[in-house]
């Protein structure tokens, strides 16, 4: 229950004489009603200044300030004029008398000497009345409250629609500028597949065939990026965290920048210390964090800019600083540069091609490493600063991680089973092989690829995981079982480049794990790889 | 300038306006093969820059230009005297009918959706080619 409603109720007793007082209270006494008593009018006044009372029960006849007076100075106080008065009188009031009080604004005169009964009933007529009024005031309190919360409630509903929405009209403008940037490679190649196909030979040949695999390896980035921003979104990459120097992850994120920034002719300038600087970290999504924000500061800086990377250490992080003289940030985007989406907005200006989710990644990627990102700039063509924060670890000597031998060595002919049930995709790997000098075969499903094995007996076996029917694991498992089949090397090859994916594939029983698409170079070092650890003996149980 | 092998026809001139260097340089090897010599430019102000010494009979426009984009120059290149005769043709990744009805606006004559078919193209630029030498003879 309120506490307001438990409250007793306030009468205002007034007489001059203490003895009137003390029996007034004794006849009205009981549970729920408090006494407030004044011996004069000036005190009663002095007690109203301070106190809510329900009702007041005045003497007429007192010295100095009478009981008429005192009505009168009450009703012409905003805070007192409702409060009813009850006047005491002594012997038969006359009319003119009676009236006066009225005007003054009684409700009512009682005759000294009192009748208790009647006194008490009209007592607790007024009290009652108060009661209600008092819990009309809590209802209405309640009422306002209970409204106001409804408002805000309305408001919150209305502004998480609001945010659905711009949530949604994001996500279609997103997959509009997705569609629109896959179609920016994809119309060269066709193109070029057209051009090649009334003219094979033509004098634009050879060019038609390099603008085709640049186009091609814009394309795979374009959805590597879009798969490596899904999974860190859901939280689904796995980083495979060593202690590696800042440098080595700097160093292979230029080199993989550096054609790029040099096509565009800017001028990269590196200010990276000698002495080793150790984080805790995946060397592969570091040099991509690098790697990004280099490549937007040569996409977002106009031909011949000038470009910036600073590694400077402090006591417990390293600052990786990369800064441009190009187009710049407006004040109003800076918040949101590193948002998901975030460049899909201006579609039609948008020259530069990519699906702003470069940025996005770097911000996703060092929060798991434990670091921060932020972008400054002074505004449209003033050019970008992105400082990527890293924490330090301490110095060890322990350096990990092999580098990956290149060498074109000539490749002894090994017979190799290629099995894929998408048709186009076998034969192109057939070619391949053919091209370095190995004996391929195709088998595209699981059951002929069993049954081709055991007629040709291959080296290798390089298996597409996603068949209908008997899958890639499944086939695997069969051809471990075969009799005869204890040198067998079998490379899986899926869409699937996730660490869970590649245990996955070595549990089942595969040698490797690669990535669709195959790029004949690495096709060439791993099948050269397999050769050279099969002559020297060393083979996979 | 290619020979088309017409004999004594002029070879028809197509401005290809177009920011992807590689959609640009294999859309004019395209039109090349097809029989038509080209001309490329990179961005609005280049095509309002070299227009008038390469005197083109078909303009193909990138919609999705940098800086003015290809609704913008169709109305610029429009409102020229010199022009009243080109062809206008929109090239853009978007085939909705409501970017139809906008190039349609712009003043475009034709609007292509990328990437390009070759026997679109070919049709398209005979179809041009053929109500040019009709209208001239």
């Amino acid at each position: 229950m309120n506490p307001a409603l438990i409250k007793p109720v306030p009468i205002l007793i007034v007489d001059d004489l203490s003895e009137n007082l003390i029996a007034l209270e004794a006849v009205l006494r009981r549970d729920g009603l408090e006494f407030i008593k004044a011996k004069s009018g000036m005190e009663a006044l002095e007690i109203l200044l301070k106190r809510e009372v329900a009702l007041a029960l005045l003497d007429v006849q007192m010295p100095e300030m009478d009981g008429f007076e005192l009505a009168e100075m009450m009703r012409g106080s905003e805070r007192t004029r409702r409060i009813p008065i009850i006047f005491l009188t002594a012997g038969v009031t006359d009319r003119s008398r009676k009236f006066r009080g009225y005007e003054a604004g009684a409700v009512d005169f009682l005759e000294k000497p009192l009748e208790a009964d009647i006194l008490r009933s009209k007592v607790a007529v007024f009290s009652e009345l108060y009661l209600q009024r008092r819990q009309i005031a809590v209802q209405r309190d309640n009422l306002k409250a209970f409204a106001e919360e409804n408002l805000r409630l309305l408001k919150d509903s209305r502004d998480n629609a609001q945010a659905l929405k711009e949530a949604d009209v994001r996500k279609d403008e997103f997959l509009a500028t997705l569609a629109h940037e896959l179609r920016n490679p994809l119309a060269p190649i066709r193109n070029g597949l057209q051009i090649l196909k009334m003219s094979p030979d033509g004098p634009r040949a050879e060019d038609v065939r390099s603008m085709m695999d640049r186009q091609l390896t814009h394309l795979v980035r374009l959805i590597d990026d879009l798969l490596d921003v899904s999974r860190v979104s859901r939280g689904r990459i796995d980083l495979r965290k060593e202690r590696i120097s800042l440098q080595d992850a700097v160093k292979a994120a230029v080199e993989t920048s550096k054609p790029l920034i040099d096509a565009n002719g800017h001028k990269l300038t590196l200010d990276i210390p000698t002495e080793p600087l150790w984080v805790e970290g995946d060397l592969t999504r570091l040099a991509q964090v690098v790697s990004n924000l280099l490549n937007n500061a040569a996409k977002y800086t106009a031909h011949g800019g000038r470009i910036g990377l600073t590694v400077t250490p402090h006591a417990s992080h390293a600052d990786i600083i990369v800064s441009d003289n190009g187009l710049g940030i407006e004040a109003d985007m800076l918040p949101r540069v590193f948002d998901l989406f975030a460049q899909a907005d201006s579609h039609l200006d948008r020259s530069q091609g990519g699906l702003g989710i470069g940025l996005a990644l770097v911000s996703k990627l060092v929060d798991m490493h434990g670091g921060t990102s932020k972008a400054e700039s002074e505004g449209p063509g003033k050019g970008s600063t992105f400082t990527v924060s890293l924490p330090l670890v301490g110095a060890s000597g322990e350096v990990q991680g092999k580098p990956l031998q290149k060498n074109g060595r000539p490749a002894t002919p090994m017979k190799v089973l290629i099995v894929d049930d998408n048709v186009d995709s076998a034969q192109t790997s057939l070619w391949m092989l053919d091209l370095i000098g190995h004996k391929a075969e195709v088998a595209n499903d699981g059951a002929r690829a069993l049954e081709m094995a055991r007629e040709m007996k291959p080296d290798v076996v390089l298996l597409d995981i996603g068949m209908p029917g008997m899958d890639g694991y499944e086939v695997c498992r069969q051809l471990r079982k075969m009799p005869g089949m204890e040198q067998l090397v079998l490379i899986a090859q899926t869409g699937w480049g996730q660490e869970s994916d590649r245990q996955k594939a070595f549990a089942a029983g595969f040698d490797h794990h690669i990535t669709k698409p195959v790029s004949l170079d690495l096709l060439t070092q791993l099948l050269a790889d397999i050769n050279q650890t099969a002559t020297e003996g060393q083979t996979h149980g | 300038m290619a020979d088309d092998g017409n004999g004594g026809t002029e070879t028809m001139r197509i401005m290809i306006v177009e920011d992807n260097e590689a959609l640009a340089q294999t859309t004019g090897w395209l039109v090349e093969m097809i029989g038509y010599d080209y001309k490329l430019a990179a961005n609005a102000k280049q095509a309002i820059d070299t227009y008038a010494e390469y005197k083109p009979d078909v303009f193909m426009i990138d919609i999705g230009l940098p800086g003015m984009n290809g609704y913008e120059l169709c109305r610029e290149l429009k409102s020229r005297p010199d022009l009243k005769d080109v062809v206008f043709i929109a090239q853009t990744g978007w085939g909705e009918s409501e970017h139809r009805k906008m190039t349609a606006e712009a003043g475009f004559d034709h609007h292509m959706v990328k990437p390009l078919y070759l026997e679109a193209l070919e049709a398209l630029l005979g179809d041009i080619a053929k109500q040019k030498t009709g209208s001239v003879g």
